[in-house]
């Protein structure tokens, strides 16, 4: 019961958009899917909708190739977004909201509900194009939604957002996700991804570079973030220490990235002895030194 | 199906509700009545044609106002014998609207006459005073050469020529040419504004919806066969309406100025109309679907008139070539003509409504034109399947060729 792509291929003339390409997304979980420009984000997530055919390769929803017809249960917000101009917010949403397969009545009450949860009341007897493109981009959330889509795709659904917007649609997001909708959205917000989702891939140069659910990515980086400080600002003895990377942070402490060889314990008695350790804490690397480290090491 | 409805349906409705669709129709409506009924418009004056005459010679107001009574027909012909400065009288015509006769010279060899009107209507009727004053000057020029003048204008009695067309003389029924003629234009031209204006709609309206990107949302939930098939339905519903409207207009105006010009529309027979519905058909669909098919390759609202134009004025060619057509319509020209598919609606049509064309000729026509629609469709849907999320590129033959083998 899950989202499967399976060793996808794509080209556009000479241009490999993506090559071999393989995910899962389980059913009601949400994934991340990451990657720079050109990546082949935008590609992949328009064979998933059936806009581009792939190459090579196969997609699955809940064990069965999708079809046309199996589209009608999913939701769609495209990258490059568009609303027809001159058509009315509500009307529109219904427009789209049928085009799924469901009944008026039915469209009606989910758009009013999506209206109201995305704060655009005020604009829903308007034309869309009278709107600002914060609200346009709200709206083309509601056409994603509103249809009760079994699964949603999102493309970079936040970028160009006020931080007030940012939240509503956040919020928004969150109760699309809790009504079990399985999401793949992308996103170059790495906090971001890394708050909303459970799964990331990583996608670069066209293919799959990592993938899984967060926690396995962030165990599978098999090293640990610690956050030290000394009153004496004296750092010299982490040089008896190789295979660790260190990088200023603020408040005169240093962060250091551990290896899984290292226990960060023994960096503990070498740092008290040579001070007073004021600050000491110990975490997980975040998604972003993961993603600049797979990013950056794919480009060595 | 369902989509499809449902795509129909809302390019349908959100044209037909706008402003600028009813105000189009309505000014297509009143420009198509007056058209059709500016011949009533221009002869239907019921005010008399007033003259003043300013009889230099003394010798011709007389007689002239009773050869005028004696051949009065039409319009009323009513004489006023005037004097005085030339300037004066025309001055006085022009404010009373009055048409102005100035006879001088000698009588009758050398005699001048100039007619001053102030309106299209009064020289188009002044044939009513001109035609007797030459008759009688001509008689007077005869009766000094020895030849009675009574005498002389029997001679002088125009000879009335009846002219009939074969068709209408072998079928015992009254001329139909001039009622044929009026049909057929007005057919050609609603198979050419329903055809080109509802497929240039088509095209505006893939545009759009390129440029404003919503073709992606679309196409993420919609065939593209579903997205250019209900588009052109629901236009070629719109046009349908639209056509009604017009041949309303057109009608109207046709049997007011036919009845009073005395004309048959005995023409316009259910095969001919049937005729006429089966080429408005078929010259849309091919019409609409190389149009949107075109609007598909094009991203940027600049460049659609360089893909546009050279298109429509292929189609619009035998517009311009009317006349040869109907001059000759069984001729070289026009029959080849007829059997370019894109050009048969107009022409075949004209040749049909003007002259006898073998019922043979006008099967194959009909089957070339719907097999190219055929054909035309299928390539337009390739094309328009691959070039519909394709963006910034100029669309050029090649690309089409492209387009056409990736859909």
């Amino acid at each position: 019961m899950t989202l499967q792509v399976v060793d996808v291929y794509k080209s556009f003339g000479p241009v490999k958009a993506v090559q071999g390409v393989s995910f899962t997304v389980p059913v009601g979980r949400v994934c991340g899917l990451l990657g720079s420009n050109g990546a082949g984000k935008t590609t992949t997530m328009r064979m998933i909708m059936r806009i581009f055919l792939p190459d090579q390769g196969e997609i699955h929803w809940k064990g069965r190739p999708v079809t046309d017809a199996m589209r009608a249960a999913f939701g769609y917000l495209p990258e490059e977004r568009g609303l027809y101009p001159k058509m009315q917010v509500r009307e529109q949403l219904i427009y789209l909201t049928r085009l799924k397969g469901l009944t008026q009545a039915e469209a009606a009450r989910q758009v009013d509900l999506w209206i109201e949860r995305l704060e655009l009341g005020e604009y829903a007897l308007r034309k869309v194009e009278q709107l600002s493109k914060g609200n346009q981009q709200k709206v083309q959330f509601a056409a994603a939604a509103a249809s009760r889509p079994d699964l949603c795709i999102l493309d970079e659904p936040f970028t160009g957002l006020d931080p007030m917007n940012v939240l509503v649609m956040e919020r928004a997001f969150r109760t699309l996700a809790a009504e079990g909708t399985t999401i793949l959205f992308s996103s170059h917000n790495m906090d971001q991804v890394e708050a909303l989702c459970d799964d990331v891939v990583l996608l670069h140069r066209s293919r799959v570079v990592l993938s899984g659910s967060l926690r396995e990515v962030k165990r599978a980086a098999r090293r640990q973030t610690v956050r030290l400080r000394v009153d004496s600002g004296d750092y010299g003895f982490l040089r008896e220490f190789p295979g660790i990377r260190t990088q200023p942070a603020s408040g005169g402490a240093i962060e250091i990235t551990v290896p899984d060889t290292l226990d960060p314990n023994q960096l503990l008695a070498r740092a008290v002895a040579a001070g007073t350790v004021t600050e000491y804490s110990l975490g997980e690397p975040s998604l972003r030194e993961i993603y600049i480290e797979k990013v950056g090491g794919a480009d060595a | 199906m369902r989509n499809l409805w449902l795509v129909t349906r809302r390019e349908f409705l959100s044209r037909i509700k706008s402003g600028a669709f009813i105000f189009s129709t309505l000014i297509m409506m009143i420009v198509v009545l007056a058209a059709t009924a500016l011949p009533v418009l221009m002869t239907g004056t019921s005010e008399p044609l007033s003259v003043m005459v300013a009889d230099r010679t003394g010798q011709l107001f007389a007689p002239l106002q009773q050869a005028v009574a004696a051949a009065q027909g039409g319009r009323e012909v009513v004489l006023t014998p005037v004097e005085g400065d030339e300037r004066d009288l025309m001055a006085e015509a022009r404010a009373e609207g009055n048409v102005l006769l100035v006879i001088d010279g000698a009588y009758p060899d050398a005699l001048h006459a100039r007619l001053l009107y102030n309106s299209m209507g009064d020289l188009t009727d002044s044939y009513l005073v001109t035609e007797p004053l030459t008759q009688l000057v001509r008689a007077a020029r005869l009766d000094r050469r020895g030849l009675p003048q009574e005498v002389a204008l029997e001679v002088l009695q125009p000879l009335t020529v009846e002219t009939l067309q074969l068709r209408s003389a072998e079928e015992g029924t009254e001329d139909q040419f001039l009622g044929t003629l009026f049909l057929a234009l007005g057919a050609i031209m609603s198979v050419y504004m329903i055809s080109m204006m509802n497929s240039q709609f088509v095209f505006q309206g893939v545009l759009e919806e390129k440029v404003s990107r919503v073709v992606e949302v679309m196409a993420a939930a919609v065939r593209p066969s579903e997205m250019m098939l209900g588009k052109i339905l629901g236009l070629g519903l719109l046009g349908i309406i639209q056509y009604l409207a017009m041949m309303a207009a057109w009608l109207g105006g046709s049997v007011a100025t036919m009845q009073s010009m005395g004309v048959s529309m005995a023409g316009l027979t259910p095969g001919v109309a049937l005729l006429i519905a089966a080429f408005v058909v078929l010259s849309y669909a091919m019409n609409a679907s190389v149009l949107a098919a075109l609007g598909a390759t094009v991203s940027r609202m600049e460049d659609s008139q360089t893909v546009v134009s050279p298109v429509l004025i292929l189609m619009m060619l035998p517009m311009f070539l009317i006349t040869p057509v109907m001059n000759d319509p069984n001729g070289t020209l026009a029959t080849v003509l007829s059997f370019v598919p894109l050009w048969t609606p107009i022409v075949m049509l004209m040749r049909v409504m003007m002259a006898d064309v073998p019922v043979v000729q006008v099967a194959i026509s009909l089957v070339l034109l719907l097999a190219t629609t055929c054909l035309l469709w299928w390539a337009s849907g390739r094309i328009y399947r691959a070039a519909l999320l394709s963006f910034g590129t100029r669309p050029t033959l090649k690309q089409l060729w492209q387009y056409l083998r990736a859909g």
